[in-house]
């Protein structure tokens, strides 16, 4: 089923990436290079997933799931981590601030289109 | 996945990135670093490290982790951002860019440089920590960042959608980072939304900007003490964690208020391989060629070189305008045969040959345009050379820089490079004075040197100014006797400046090493005449030097047909002919009350005499056998008697300027193959000048019969 | 009308040792400049005319890649004639940074002057503004008529450079 997945992160390449293997499994992908640009967009798009990267100016991923979770459209949304490695560290904030998981870049395509159809459901 | 197809973001991205991190690094204040340059050099050095691990670039990734790793001790103030430290990371740039140059060429890449890199890195990342400075209070005189929790009480019934949150953000985003946002219940089960902000706005400023915005006066901002949190909650806990390979590529969070259940890890493998082979650091390489020469010094003459994605040949430019010109008379030739009788019924013929006409003339402006590049590539390189040299020298100086977009064909940048560098350093030498000179002269300890480039009078204006010493008019004067140079007293301070150009006014000895080996004034003055431009100075004793550099426009080189007209050769640039055709008798009209007009199709185009303006007259004019070149310019066109065509050249642009002055009319000058000099017509002032403003020809004509 | 005051301080201010000069004929004078301000002689050759320069910038030339005006002083100081003959010459000289030709009917020495040979220029004007001639010196055969050609080359009058040029 198609969604609306919003990708966040500060690096070109991995956004390209992203909208990449996210359009060619039929989905509608919106862009965003930073946190604050992030949630602009996802107060103007009622979007069905977040995907957003751990380390980006102005606001990052951390603030954003924070920023969010307190916004009453976002309490039910799937918002994933991506990240370059999976500490317990990472994980203890991500969970604390209400994310639904993570990914570890670089990431499967397969994989990710598996994760986004679970927690899309 | 394929990876390859996102190798040039991959590029340019690292590029920008290593870009970013030097540029602060250099502006980095070191007795008070700004925790957001640190933070910004942190989250550069991390996305290339997180990129670099996809592509499979490890060695990079590696060199990164350890240049994060260092700013993070910085940032906990364990450590002491020396000039020596900082020289390291910019090093580490270089290096890295040199390595990525090589990827993307796909040429050998020498590990030995990197390596060197990364086991300086490594000692100074495990080094002791260097106690650290006494530091001041996070100051708000100094403008840094100072942390502020904000905590704004929300209406009971209304919540948080009570606040106008994408105006809030954008505001707060406005004043500096925000971290931290809470939706909760204070104590007495009032809706409260609070954040940090990261800011080096005054306390009072974020307060009063909130409560406007919010309109409401139920906002709390409270400074915090001790520096910022770091970035990222996965930042360099390399001193906790033990291993580095993962083991979960993907993850759910156990269930939460919320709802989210915790599925079973996927065991899938983490990293895919990357695009390049390239082992880590950590195990040495197993080659390497004596042959290759050290990076360093190539590092810093590639900077300017390698922003853009692609790099090409000149060669191959040439030979791209080479033929775009051919394709330019093609087309002409093109346009003619479709004024035959037979074809010229045919209006999907015209519009296809019309349409030719126009993309060809765009695409020779598009290639011309491939040769021109911005100043910033020379100017670009200066902040580092100021930097090194003012250490050197003991003294304090700041850089400005102004128009680095202005664009400037390709050769006479690179011919520009090593003359301004020289002219640089002299300032840092001779015109800055030190500190405790400047300070005792009731000046700023810092001095400023200047670097502008604008556009002016038809050329490019480059300026070198300092605010040091001057010119010293006596001991120039008295330099001068000694060397033999003509000199009396009444000389303008003008004419004693341009003793310093003189061949033989600087000696060997005396070029110290700042300055450059054997690089006198008057080689800088050589090379600047050799690009057809002229050098000045102005200087006030105690006060400072200006240096300026003219420059033509271009050494560009312009498609143009070689006319003959009244037994003057002149060249009409390509780009502004429509067509040519040999004229039958009766094709020029006259028209009482207006111009002479040339019949073209069906149309009528004004004959442009050139004989008022340019003071010639084209033989042919008595007979009515004259070539007619129709030519075109802000959209007019106009016809032009010309006596023979003789061939189509690319010309390089020469400016009359230079030893002469502008002359109206006339774009520039070049030199033929015969050594004669041939001006360069400039359609649209001659249009502008020579033709009567519009009048509605046809109807002229008509009226005539 | 000439303002004695400020040639007699042009001459003393000419109080040097030994300077060189290139002397050239002009029609029938003798005019001396500065050796230091030219860079080559030239056999006169095709110049390419510039539409609506004055009749004494007779049009440029091409010096090694670089354009140069070439100016006529036979003309622009009134003489009878200007005359290219095959001994026709073109002195190019380099004034502020700029290269300019001047036609001469030939070159006739290389003089090296003292202060004392340097006379004030006389009191009748001279074929040029007198503002411009340094002096007299009776050197060789016919004397010498010293010019300070930068101040010549530069000046408003010629209109050679656009104005900036001419500080």
């Amino acid at each position: 089923m198609r969604k609306l997945v919003l990708t966040v992160d500060d690096s070109a390449a991995i956004r390209e990436m992203l909208a990449y293997v996210l359009k060619s499994a039929g989905h509608r992908v919106i862009e965003a290079e930073d946190g604050m640009d992030g949630l602009q967009k996802a107060l103007g798009n009622q979007v069905d997933l977040v995907i957003t990267d751990q380390s980006m100016p102005k606001m990052d991923g951390i603030t954003l799931v924070k920023a969010l979770r307190a916004l009453p459209q976002y309490k039910g949304i799937p918002i994933l981590l991506l990240t370059t490695e999976s500490s317990d560290n990472m994980k203890e904030e991500g969970r604390s601030a209400g994310a639904t998981g993570w990914l570890v870049k670089p990431f499967d395509p397969n994989k990710l289109i598996e994760v986004v159809e679970k927690v899309t459901r | 996945m394929d990876l390859t197809r996102f190798l040039p973001m991959f590029f340019q991205e690292t590029e920008e990135h290593l870009a970013a991190m030097e540029g602060h690094l250099l502006r980095l204040d070191l007795r008070a670093p700004d925790p957001e340059a640190l933070n910004s050099i942190f989250r550069a050095a991390h996305s290339v490290k997180g990129n670099s691990t996809i592509f499979g670039a490890t060695r990079l990734a590696e060199v990164m982790h350890r240049i994060e790793t260092i700013l993070d001790h910085i940032r906990k103030e364990e450590l002491r951002p020396t000039h020596d430290v900082v020289s390291l990371l910019l090093d580490a740039c270089d290096a890295v860019r040199e390595e990525l140059r090589c990827l993307k060429d796909a040429t050998d890449v020498d590990p030995a440089a990197l390596l060197a890199v990364y086991e300086r890195l490594t000692q100074l990342a495990q080094a002791d920590g260097i106690p650290p400075a006494a530091l001041d209070d996070p100051a708000q005189e100094t403008g840094r960042s100072a942390r502020f929790r904000v905590e704004v009480q929300l209406p009971a019934e209304k919540g948080i959608t009570a606040l106008p949150l994408a105006e809030l953000y954008a505001e707060l985003g406005t004043l500096g980072r925000v971290e931290d946002v809470q939706a909760s219940s204070s104590a007495s089960g009032v809706p409260t939304f609070s954040l940090f902000l990261l800011t080096p706005e005054r306390q009072q400023a974020v307060r009063a900007k909130l409560v406007s915005l919010l309109g409401t006066d139920n906002v709390r901002v409270e400074r915090q003490q001790g520096s910022p949190r770091p970035v990222t909650p996965a930042s360099p806990a390399s001193a906790k964690r033990t291993g580095r390979a993962e083991t979960t590529a993907f993850g759910l969070f156990t269930e939460e208020p919320g709802g989210y259940r915790l599925d079973s890890p996927y065991a899938a493998s983490a990293t895919q391989t990357g695009v390049f082979d390239t082992s880590a650091l950590g195990r040495r390489s197993v080659d390497h060629d004596p042959n290759h020469s050290g990076f360093g010094r190539r590092a810093n003459d590639r900077m300017y070189f390698d922003r853009s994605s692609i790099r090409v040949d000149v060669d191959k430019v040439d030979r791209l305008l080479n033929l775009v010109g051919e394709l330019v008379i093609a087309q002409s030739m093109l346009a003619e045969a479709a004024q035959s009788s037979a074809a010229v019924q045919d209006a999907g013929l015209r519009d296809s040959v019309a349409y030719v006409g126009r993309q060809t003339r765009d695409l020779q402006e598009a290639v011309m345009d491939i040769r021109l590049l911005p100043l910033d590539f020379l100017f670009s390189r200066m902040p580092r050379l100021i930097r090194d040299l003012a250490h050197k020298l003991s003294k304090d100086v700041e850089l400005v820089m102004h128009g680095g977009e202005t664009e400037l064909d390709k050769e006479l940048i690179e011919k520009l490079a090593d003359p301004l560098m020289h002219l640089v350093r002299n300032s840092l030498d001779h015109g800055i004075e030190p500190p405790g000179l400047r300070e005792a002269a009731g000046k700023n300890r810092r001095g400023t040197v200047q670097l502008r480039a604008v556009h002016r009078g038809g050329g490019i204006l480059v300026e070198v100014e300092d605010d040091g010493a001057g010119f010293d008019r006596e001991r120039i004067l008295g330099k001068a006797e000694e060397r033999g140079l003509s000199i009396h007293p009444a000389m303008s301070d003008e004419e004693v400046w341009q003793l310093v150009f003189a061949p033989g006014f600087t000696t060997a000895e005396e070029v110290s090493d700042v300055s450059g080996r054997g690089v006198g004034m008057d080689v800088v003055k050589r090379n600047i005449r050799a690009l057809s431009g002229h050098i000045d100075v102005r200087s006030t004793r105690g006060e400072g030097t200006t240096i300026s550099i003219h420059l033509p426009l271009t050494l560009a080189i312009l498609d143009g047909m070689t006319v003959e007209i009244g037994g003057e050769s002149f060249i009409v640039p390509l780009s502004s002919i429509s067509e040519a055709f040999l004229t039958h008798p009766g094709q020029i009209k006259s028209i009482t009350s207006g111009p002479q007009v040339v019949q073209v199709r069906e149309s009528y185009v004004p004959v442009l005499d050139l004989e008022p303006l340019l003071r010639i007259r084209p033989e042919a004019a008595r007979t009515d056998a004259a070539i007619a070149m129709i030519v075109e310019a802000d959209g007019r066109r106009a016809a032009l008697a010309v006596d023979r065509l003789l061939g189509q050249q690319q010309v390089v642009i020469k400016s009359l300027e230079t030893n002469y002055r502008r002359v109206p009319g006339i774009a520039g000058a070049t030199v033929l193959g015969n050594g004669r000099v041939a001006l360069i017509l400039d359609v649209s002032a001659l249009m502008r000048v020579g033709l009567a403003p519009m009048k509605n020809l046809e109807t002229l004509v008509a009226a005539q019969g | 009308m000439q303002n004695l005051s400020s040639t007699t301080a042009r001459a003393s201010a000419v109080a040097v040792p030994t300077r060189e000069f290139l002397a050239f004929r002009l029609g029938d004078e003798d005019y001396a400049i500065d050796i230091l301000k030219v860079q080559e002689i030239r056999v006169f050759d095709a110049v390419t005319k510039l539409p609506g320069a004055p009749e004494y910038i007779r049009g440029v030339i091409n010096l090694r890649g670089l354009i140069a005006p070439v100016i006529d002083l036979r003309i622009k100081f009134g003489f009878k004639e200007a005359l290219y003959t095959p001994f026709t010459v073109a002195i190019v000289l380099l004034i502020h940074e700029r290269l300019v030709a001047i036609v001469a009917d030939a070159v006739v020495d290389v003089v090296a002057l003292t202060e004392e040979d340097v006379k004030p220029p006389p009191e009748f004007a001279t074929s040029v503004n007198v503002e411009y001639v340094i002096g007299l010196a009776a050197k060789s055969e016919n004397m010498l008529i010293l010019l300070d050609i930068e101040r010549l080359i530069s000046s408003q009058e010629l209109g050679i450079f656009d104005v900036e040029a001419a500080i």
